[in-house]
């Protein structure tokens, strides 16, 4: 069977050497000039006979070797029912044409940055002296209306945002400024004067509404915030699991079961990501229960 | 002389047998993709162990391995669209967690596969038996070893025809190289494999 050589010896009878092609030969993988080729060779080519001869038990073996391998993995494996749950839970519930709509896909993102953008302006305007003077013009209100009206969007509440914590947010009580919010005290006063005379002091009204609004919003803790709880559950998951391991405390492992158990998997988010570490607490309770 | 290149194929299927199961696979992907998601779990039974294998091999960390798979059943499933019923899913599932493993190996800066040449991991228990098992746990140790000592390149075409029993367009799709090149890197990793496992009395 052995031809170190045959790929690259040309025989004087019979033409090269096959061998680099034997295999794909083997499995029915060559197009049907190079099949052509490759049978004309072995018509002539005792070596190459001999080594597609051999070719399939030996790879059989060497299949079986890695099956052995897969099996001496048994230790290692995840759960794989929780793994399986895990990823429908991710999956369930959308239908394969509705997940990959260019808008939907990115509204969030751009939602989010809107808001973060509108929050960063509100927090600037509760601050004016702290504020760099910032050259803006009254033109970029409307703009700003709209990213407003943008971060209406519900998802745009349940991503993470790098917003203010609520306590950064403005109190309820807004001055009555309509400047936009990157603006110097002096211009915003002059952007509101200007505003109000261009569109009236009722759009002018209208606009400080929304942002008080928004703002409020903003203050208020956020109900939906399931990326950063997650990771926030899995890194305490790990943290209580492992300190539960180490010091043989069955009811602090208990405990990170049930967060593993009753959160994470059901979030589906991250949630087979630890199933070594839940095995482990497992093995460890199962005698003292 | 035998020479019947569609008598048999990959792990001993017949074209027929894996013709109905590519048609079987083709038709549950496209009910899935119709309207009908909830069949997806089928996909992942069928391959979620042997894509966790693969990613441990690539990324040496059973957690790891575990995040991959769960990204890339998930990563699937948002680009089912695009999925080429023509072909076989495994290798595409798989060329998509590759691509994972192969950044958070990149993120972690040292090649990670699972280079059983260097030893037995710990947690891996070689068991012993006796008769055929035994053979096969010797071979299997062997098989390891050897591949420790093909270039990377090499080794990974030699795991994916030989491991994960990829056709040869399929190893190229995943490895982004011609089919010849392909060949030419397996047929040099057999002739290497071949002297390495008969230098352990191995002779297939």
């Amino acid at each position: 069977m052995r031809d170190n050589d045959a790929s690259r010896e040309r025989g004087p009878d019979a033409g090269e050497h096959v061998g680099e092609r034997l295999d794909a030969y083997r499995t029915g993988e060559l197009d049907a000039e190079t099949r052509r080729r490759v049978e004309a060779h072995l018509e002539a080519c005792g070596r190459c006979r001999e080594e597609l001869a051999a070719l399939g038990a030996w790879a059989a073996a060497i299949e079986r070797g890695y099956e052995t391998r897969r099996a001496d993995a048994a230790a290692l494996v995840p759960d794989w029912a929780a793994q399986r749950s895990a990823i429908v839970a991710r999956t369930s519930g959308r239908n394969v044409s509705e997940r990959r709509r260019a808008f939907g896909r990115w509204a969030p993102q751009v939602a989010l940055v809107a808001l973060a953008a509108l929050i960063v302006g509100i927090v600037w305007r509760e601050n004016p002296r702290e504020q760099p003077a910032l050259t803006r013009t009254a033109e970029t209100a409307p703009a700003i209306e709209e990213s407003g009206r943008e971060s209406d969007a519900d998802e745009a509440r349940s991503r993470r945002a790098d917003a203010p914590s609520p306590t950064d947010a403005p109190a309820a009580a807004a001055p009555p400024a309509v400047a936009p919010p990157t603006v110097s005290p002096e211009r915003a006063r002059e952007n509101a004067g200007e505003l109000e005379k261009q569109a009236g002091r009722e759009q002018a009204e209208d606009l400080r509404e929304r942002q008080e609004a928004l703002a409020d919003r903003v203050a208020e803790p956020s109900p939906a915030a399931p990326l950063e709880d997650s990771l926030a559950d899995v890194e305490r998951f790990e943290r209580e699991g492992r300190a539960a391991l180490e010091a043989r405390d069955t009811s602090a492992a208990r405990r990170a079961l049930s967060l593993w158990s009753d959160t994470l998997l059901p979030s589906g988010v991250l949630g087979g990501q630890r199933v070594s570490l839940a095995d482990s607490l497992r093995e460890f309770l199962e005698p003292a229960e | 002389m035998n020479r019947d290149p569609g008598g048999t194929t990959r792990a001993g299927t017949t074209p027929l047998e894996e013709g109905a199961e590519a048609a079987e696979e083709a038709a549950l992907i496209a009910r899935i993709a119709g309207g009908e998601p909830h069949r997806y779990g089928a996909l992942v039974d069928r391959y979620q162990r042997r894509l966790w294998w693969s990613c441990l091999r690539m990324l040496g960390d059973p957690d790891e391995a575990d995040d991959v798979v769960q990204e890339a059943f998930v990563r699937a499933w948002e680009r089912l669209d695009e999925f080429d019923p023509a072909r076989r899913f495994y290798p595409w599932l798989f060329t998509i967690a590759r691509n994972r493993c192969l950044n958070a190996l990149r993120r972690r800066r040292t090649w990670g596969f699972l280079s059983l040449s260097r030893g037995d991991p710990p947690q891996i228990a070689a068991r012993e038996g006796a008769g055929e098992w035994a053979e096969d746990a010797g071979l299997a140790r062997a098989l390891e070893e050897c591949l420790g000592t093909l270039p990377a390149d090499q080794r990974e075409a030699f795991d994916l025809r030989h491991g994960e029993g990829f056709r040869y367009a399929e190893i190229a799709g995943v490895l982004e190289v011609p089919e010849g090149t392909v060949m030419s890197r397996l047929h040099r990793a057999r002739e290497k494999m071949r002297d390495c496992l008969e230098s352990k009395g191995w002779n297939p």
